[in-house]
């Protein structure tokens, strides 16, 4: 079973991580390095911080801002998520999960607002962000799967070749020192002590996301910007690609896919996916890998 | 294909209404499966087979398994695909691996043609061995659980 106890754990960006260095101990510079990323890309871009990047433009008037690198980067495949779901996943859906309650402050109360809730309008060229009034960004997960290969990329950094980053559920591994794959178990959407399957990392992402966690009231945190409401029909997605942003990236463009149009989510990112649908049945994708407990 | 991919979609059927397969029916899924997997390939090259399904393990919990083998860009491949059942019958797992491997998962085995509808039961994670970790949705922060007996006071 999982050992909770072995590799480096830590909070950070709202959720409890690990990493396991095999064949070797972490030393404590490579800590730090970690510690002050994941410190920092949360000051950076968590949309519960007034001062954040993700925040910026919380009171801004339409117009063209310069932003980071970094953050833009961020905001173009957020761009190109928006484009692949036909603008179903759109960050700028910050400002609703605001009204609905969860904010900085946790009030979980919905506001008069949400039933009056304009999607604000942007558009990202280059480093480049024009928007048509305020603004509040919630990356979510894609951003988390940005951050955990930042972390993979900090341990390759420093000579670590045998790793797994574990960032509360979504994680990115390695190859182990003897050539094996990290054994993950997934974990049923809603049911925390029942497993879907296992899979087998060998230098790939795992994103994982349902829509029982982050729930308060008839609410959650997944949101369809047009209709204002819950993402309902799917309960939770599952996705392998060859980093945690690209596994992140789909799981955040599968909710709001048709069936008929997993594959080519799927495709788009390189990614095996288990789609788990509020009828029951799972969508499991053509090349999926691994054991599944049917 | 037709043929196989209207065969899976009963299946798929049959699973998700009734959960008590009976064994043949099983062996079924495997054969239809690995056809509709791997007919391509066995039609392109006439030397390849599928061998019969075969009973490995007639305890308790038994596995059905066939394996299948056929030519990839890199060579031959033999692929087992093993369906495992509970005392009664039901299907409790599903996986393939590479035979020539000692039965090693690969992640380029399982590549249907198209995407399978399952019924998923799960098997409690404490019943699993040798997991290093655990993939789920991220947990909840504490200051989220803190807020939680403010909102039960509205419901």
């Amino acid at each position: 079973m999982e050992s909770q106890s072995a590799g480096f754990n830590f909070t950070g960006i709202g959720t409890s991580w690990c990493v396991l260095v095999d064949g070797t101990e972490l030393r404590e510079d490579v800590r730090s390095d970690i510690l002050d990323y994941v410190r920092a890309f949360n000051e950076r871009f968590s949309r519960f911080l007034n001062d954040s990047e993700a925040c910026a433009c919380k009171t801004a008037t339409a117009g063209a801002y310069q932003i980071s690198e970094e953050f833009a980067t961020l905001l173009t495949r957020a761009n190109e998520l928006r484009s692949l779901t036909s603008g179903l996943y759109d960050p700028a859906v910050g400002g609703l999960l605001e009204e609905a309650g969860y904010d900085a402050a946790y009030r979980m109360v919905p506001r008069p607002g949400v039933a009056e809730f304009v999607l604000p309008k942007w558009e990202i060229h280059g480093r480049t962000l024009s928007i048509d009034g305020p603004v509040v960004f919630d990356l979510g997960g894609m951003g988390k799967g940005y951050c955990i290969d930042r972390i993979a990329g900090i341990l390759a950094g420093h000579g670590y070749p045998y790793y797994l980053v574990d960032g509360g559920g979504d994680m990115y591994g390695t190859l182990k020192q003897d050539g094996e794959p990290w054994r993950v178990a997934l974990e049923y959407p809603g049911k925390s002590d029942t497993a879907v399957g296992t899979v087998l990392l060998k230098n790939e992402g795992l994103a994982v996301s349902d829509t029982f966690r982050r729930r308060w009231g008839r609410w959650h945190h997944i949101v369809h910007p047009f209709s204002r409401l819950p993402v309902e029909n799917v309960l939770g997605v599952a996705a392998v690609a060859t980093s945690a942003w690209d596994a992140d990236c789909a799981t955040s463009a599968l909710f709001f896919t048709d069936a008929d149009e997993y594959a080519a989510v799927g495709k788009s990112f390189n990614a095996k996916y288990l789609v788990f649908r509020s009828d029951d049945t799972t969508a499991v994708s053509a090349d999926w890998a691994g054991e599944l407990f049917v | 294909m037709q043929c196989a991919k209207r065969g899976i979609m009963y299946l798929m059927n049959i699973l998700r209404n009734r959960r008590n397969l009976i064994i043949a029916a099983v062996a079924i899924v495997a054969v239809a499966l690995l056809s509709y997997r791997f007919l391509p390939a066995i039609v392109q090259t006439r030397n390849d087979s599928a061998q019969a399904v075969t009973d490995t393990n007639p305890a308790a919990t038994r596995e059905v398994s066939t394996v299948a083998t056929y030519e990839s860009p890199d060579g031959m491949d033999k692929v087992r695909f093993t369906i495992g059942l509970d005392a009664g019958g039901r299907v409790v797992s599903v996986k393939s691996t590479d035979a020539l491997k000692a039965d090693s998962v690969s992640d380029s085995l399982v590549k249907f043609s198209t995407g399978l509808l399952l019924v998923i039961r799960g098997k409690k994670l404490s019943e699993l061995t040798a997991v290093d970790r655990i993939g789920k949705s991220s947990l909840t922060t504490a200051a989220f659980n803190a807020s939680l007996p403010a909102l039960k006071a509205q419901l």
